[in-house]
């Protein structure tokens, strides 16, 4: 895994994993680039988290081309609201030669506290299977935003994304993440984050 | 063996009897009877897993068969074949679940996790308060249940029900109750709190001599029944709060979730058996439909009384599609995996749009129809057969013709509803049935409000991102068609809202002149539409920010009755304190005492006097302090804001002072103060110094809502906050009427009227009443 540290990501991309991690999952940079990657062609978007405004997309547009109506046509969106949708929107898509996949606000729907520890981690390490075997065969770029504190036990799914990531782009803006709150232990050393005791 | 006709009161799982039904007989008997509840449920995917899944459920006691079965998932083109498990006892199954979806999490569920009344009602068409005909052995095991009456009557017979009421003497966050009152068979009773001994003796007696169906309570779920439990203990006496004596209290967690955009905090819930225990306070909509309400929403979602008292209108609907869906043999998925089908960009911006919105002409207008379409997005699911598992319509014309799961849940809701509108329509006002019916009425109503935002829901088993978008489509297609049709009419439309028009015309002046319009709406809609009403006046508020810009749905004006409607302006939210909504409130009171335009300006006057005593009362800490509680919600936990509002700020304070911390979704209420801590938590143990008091943001607070009443008449907020500060500027204000109706707010602001604190003088007043 790399830190990448350059200003833009430069295209075309590579068939690797990329992850863009910043405040409102790197949504800003995301939509620019599906604006300038629909320049070249088709471009799949999986909306995990609703960060697929289509406003923003068309206006970066109107700067780059005279046809932002039709390039806008190159987008091929697809929303996810629940973690099972995304695994079942990630199985569902078939890989085409060329075709990059952004990934708007991955771990969005794995926060969902409705749903148990375990089975996010369960449905998680498969959604991660699918993006790494998507990967070897066209560009993904998957973006994430820092956990809320709320959320601290489930820190480790980011840490399984990052782990499977061939470059990361961190937004500079980025504030620390929020320390992990833990409960007051009953036996010295034996802490536990507040969720999944 | 006997048979009884009785009303169905309650029933819950038992983990030998399978269920158990509390039934208040037509002689006024409260009867415990048993029924065998076996519960089936489905499993579908590789047969390889299914089979390791069938060898693992052979080996479970309590699993009655195995088979292998077609049903049909209305997501899925074809019927499936799925493994059915059908297990003895509803707990057995809840248990035996739990293990079969750690061990087999790829495999895909249906039918897993119904509530046993929802399935015990698409069984046997029962529902809280069926009024059933019933055989029983004589150890009451239950042989055989005709009911008797449907969800869908509009004028259902009720027993006498039995009722007690029990409030502690305070609010037990911020006091500390002496004594409960108890209210019962039109007596009345006080408890005292401090032998626990006696207290609980005496209150056993009241339990058995009344044996109460509903115990209705303040404050029950989360300080009277716990406070009560642990006297019980230390008295050493079981209390009788469960009418089952085999059964303690069951505990539901509390909860903090999202939901219409905001976020709700559930508090921790007392259930009991064999009697239904309400706390007003944490009754979703005690408030607004009271038991009435509450029977009626139990009633039609078939849901137990007291889990319909307690969950939003979204349970409930939710309830009803599974319901739908069981009686017509469709498969429950455990969790929604369908997901939306790939669109374009431009598809997106295109379909992905709510409700239409023409912004208003701002300004004071005289003789407005308000026309509404009634239940208009559930209309749109019915006409438009709108459901996620059949072909969509563009518009509100179906594509398919056999209705789906949402709109056949929602037809006999919107036929009861509007069928019990007419009914009422026919009643004198003051009218008991009158009462009880709009109570029912309105529990109908959350129910279809809700069932629109329902489809788009995350979680919802039979919703669709895709259905949700039709629906507002076919809103703004038939909202445009309404407008053509009026202005064709020669009707000016003044504001668009979703479901709603104001219109005016010369000469329209009353209800008879607006029908033509509302008929021919209705003809080529095919939707209903009723007027709300022919305003006196209305005036159309801009936004505080820029005036220039016209605000949807901020406005207030009076109908020909006298009633006042209002919208989007202070006195509507939440988090103004009660002293600015009173104020405002008797503003608009006065002003609504005008017949006319030509009438208002006599009225400003002593409104403008209203807003004026207010200051001098806050000025000389004449308010009650009761009356400046701020209340808001907090959405996140305390820790997680990086600018703390005013009532995170207050919510810190309180965790620091008594260690109660406040949830997401919990209310916080405090008071505004002077000095280094700039508000007061209202729960504090602290009693609040007067002399604390930040009387300048009360004034400004008062300002602002009294701006929003005065701007039509020429005074902007930033004026009336100056002189409400300072008293340093004069107020211009002059009302003139230029034409016939229309009347621009930025033309009513005239020059030359000079006034000092003393508000609008007679001299104003004469002036302005001037043609």
């Amino acid at each position: 895994m790399e830190h990448d540290l350059r200003s833009e990501l430069a295209l075309p991309l590579a068939n690797e994993l990329l992850v863009v991690f910043g405040p409102h999952a790197g949504g800003r940079r995301m939509l620019d680039l599906s604006a300038r990657l629909t320049l070249r062609g088709p471009v799949y978007m999986l909306d995990c988290g609703n960060r697929s405004n289509m406003y923003h997309v068309a206006k970066e547009l109107r700067t780059l081309t005279g046809d932002p109506a039709g390039m806008l046509k190159n987008i091929r969106l697809s929303r996810a609201f629940t973690c099972y949708q995304v695994l079942s929107l990630l199985e569902k898509i078939r890989p085409e030669p060329g075709v990059p996949i952004l990934i708007l606000d991955l771990l969005s729907t794995f926060m969902d506290e409705s749903v148990h520890l375990d089975e996010s981690v369960m449905l998680f390490e498969k959604t991660l299977t699918c993006i790494q075997r998507t990967s070897h065969l066209v560009p993904v770029v998957v973006s994430a935003k820092p956990l809320l504190s709320i959320s601290s036990p489930r820190l480790v799914l980011l840490g399984m994304l990052k782990g499977q990531a061939t470059h990361i782009w961190e937004e500079l803006s980025l504030d620390p993440p929020p320390p992990v709150e833990y409960q007051p232990a009953l036996f010295p050393g034996a802490l536990l984050p507040r969720e999944g005791r | 063996m006997s048979t009884l006709r009785g009303w169905l009161l309650d029933l819950y799982e038992d983990p030998a009897d399978g269920l158990r039904l509390w039934i208040i007989s037509e002689e006024g008997e409260r009867l415990c009877l048993r029924q065998p509840m076996p519960i089936t449920f489905y499993a579908a995917g590789e047969a390889e897993q299914l089979r390791s899944l069938w060898k693992f459920l052979r080996k479970q006691p309590g699993v009655l068969s195995l088979s292998r079965e077609t049903r049909r998932d209305v997501f899925l083109p074809a019927p499936i074949p799925v493994l059915q498990a059908v297990i003895d006892n509803p707990i057995r199954q809840t248990r035996i679940f739990r293990d079969v979806q750690k061990q087999f999490p790829h495999l895909t569920y249906y039918d897993s996790d119904i509530s046993v009344t929802t399935r015990h009602a698409a069984l046997y068409g029962t529902f809280p308060m069926a009024f059933c005909e019933i055989e029983a052995d004589d150890d009451n095991n239950l042989q055989s249940l005709r009911v008797l009456n449907t969800r869908w009557d509009l004028s259902p017979v009720f027993p006498v029900f039995r009722t007690l009421a029990i409030e502690p003497d305070c609010d037990p966050v911020r006091g500390t109750p002496k004594t409960l009152k108890l209210h019962f068979q039109q007596r009345q009773k006080s408890l005292c709190l401090d032998d626990p001994a006696e207290l609980i003796s005496r209150l056993n007696s009241i339990l058995d001599e009344v044996d109460p169906d509903f115990i209705l309570t303040q404050w029950g779920d989360n300080w009277l029944i716990p406070e009560l439990l642990k006297l019980s203990e230390q008295a050493g006496e079981t209390l009788h709060l469960n009418r089952d004596a085999e059964r303690d209290v069951r505990w539901q967690k509390e909860l903090t979730y999202f939901s219409y955009g905001q976020i709700i905090y559930r508090a921790e819930e007392a259930h009991l058996f064999g009697r239904c225990h309400i706390d007003q306070r944490n009754a979703m909509m005690w408030k607004d439909y009271g038991l009435d309400g509450v029977l009626e929403s139990a009633r039609v979602t078939a849901q137990s009384i007291e889990r319909a008292a307690r969950v939003s209108p979204g349970s409930g609907i939710s309830a009803m599609q599974m319901l739908t869906a069981l009686e017509h043999q469709i498969l429950v998925p455990w969790h929604k995996q369908q997901v939306e089908e790939f669109k374009n960009g431009m598809d997106l911006i295109h379909r992905d749009r709510g409700g239409l919105i023409y912004q208003p002409i701002v300004g004071l207008h005289s003789d407005v129809g308000q026309i509404d379409f009634i239940s208009m997005y559930p209309a749109i699911i019915i006409k438009g057969n709108i459901s996620p598992e059949v072909p969509l319509p563009n518009g509100i014309v179906p594509a398919s013709d056999e209705l789906g799961v949402v709109p056949l849940t929602l037809k006999p809701l919107y036929e009861k509803r509007v069928a019990l509108k007419l009914n009422q329509a026919n009643l004198r006002k003051g009218d008991p049935i009158a009462k009880r019916d709009s109570a029912r009425a309105s529990a109908l109503k959350w129910l279809l409000v809700v069932c629109f935002g329902f489809l788009g829901y995350k979680n919802a088993r039979f919703g669709r991102i895709e259905a949700h978008e039709a629906v507002t489509n076919g809103g703004r297609e038939v909202l445009i068609r309404a407008k053509e049709i009026a202005e064709s009419m020669g009707f000016e439309v003044l504001h668009l809202f979703v479901d709603a028009l104001w219109l005016k015309k010369p000469g329209a002046v009353n209800k008879r002149d607006f029908q033509d319009v509302l008929n021919e709406i209705t003809e080529q809609t095919g939707l209903g539409v009723s007027l709300d009403g022919v305003y006196r006046w209305v005036a159309f508020l801009p936004s505080r920010a820029d005036s220039r810009i016209p605000v949807a749905n901020r406005y207030f004006g009076v109908f020909q009755d006298g009633s006042s409607k209002v919208r989007g302006i202070e006195v509507r939210r939440r988090d103004t304190p009660p002293w600015v909504s009173e104020i405002q409130t008797r503003m608009m009171d006065t002003l609504a005492k005008a017949y006319s335009l030509e009438a208002l300006p006599e009225r400003l006057n002593e409104a403008f006097n209203l807003f004026r005593s207010a200051l001098t009362d806050m000025r000389e800490g004449k308010v009650p302090v009761e009356k400046l509680v701020v209340t808001c919600r907090i959405t996140h936990e305390l820790e997680a804001y990086k600018s703390p509002t005013p009532a995170v700020r207050a919510a810190k304070q309180l965790l620091e002072q008594t260690g109660k911390r406040v949830r997401p979704g919990q209310k916080m209420r405090f008071i505004y103060t002077r000095g280094e801590q700039d508000v007061s938590a209202w729960e504090s143990s602290e009693k609040l110094d007067p002399s604390r008091l930040d009387k300048e943001k009360y004034i400004e607070l008062m300002a602002r809502a009294a701006s929003s009443v005065l701007y039509p008449f020429g005074i902007e907020n930033e004026e009336l906050k100056q002189w409400a500060h300072s008293a340093t500027i004069t107020l211009p204000l002059k009302f003139e009427r230029q034409d016939a109706h229309v009347r621009p707010i930025c033309n009513h602001v005239r020059p030359g009227r000079v006034e000092r604190h003393a508000g609008l003088g007679g001299r104003a007043s004469r002036a302005a009443a001037q043609p």
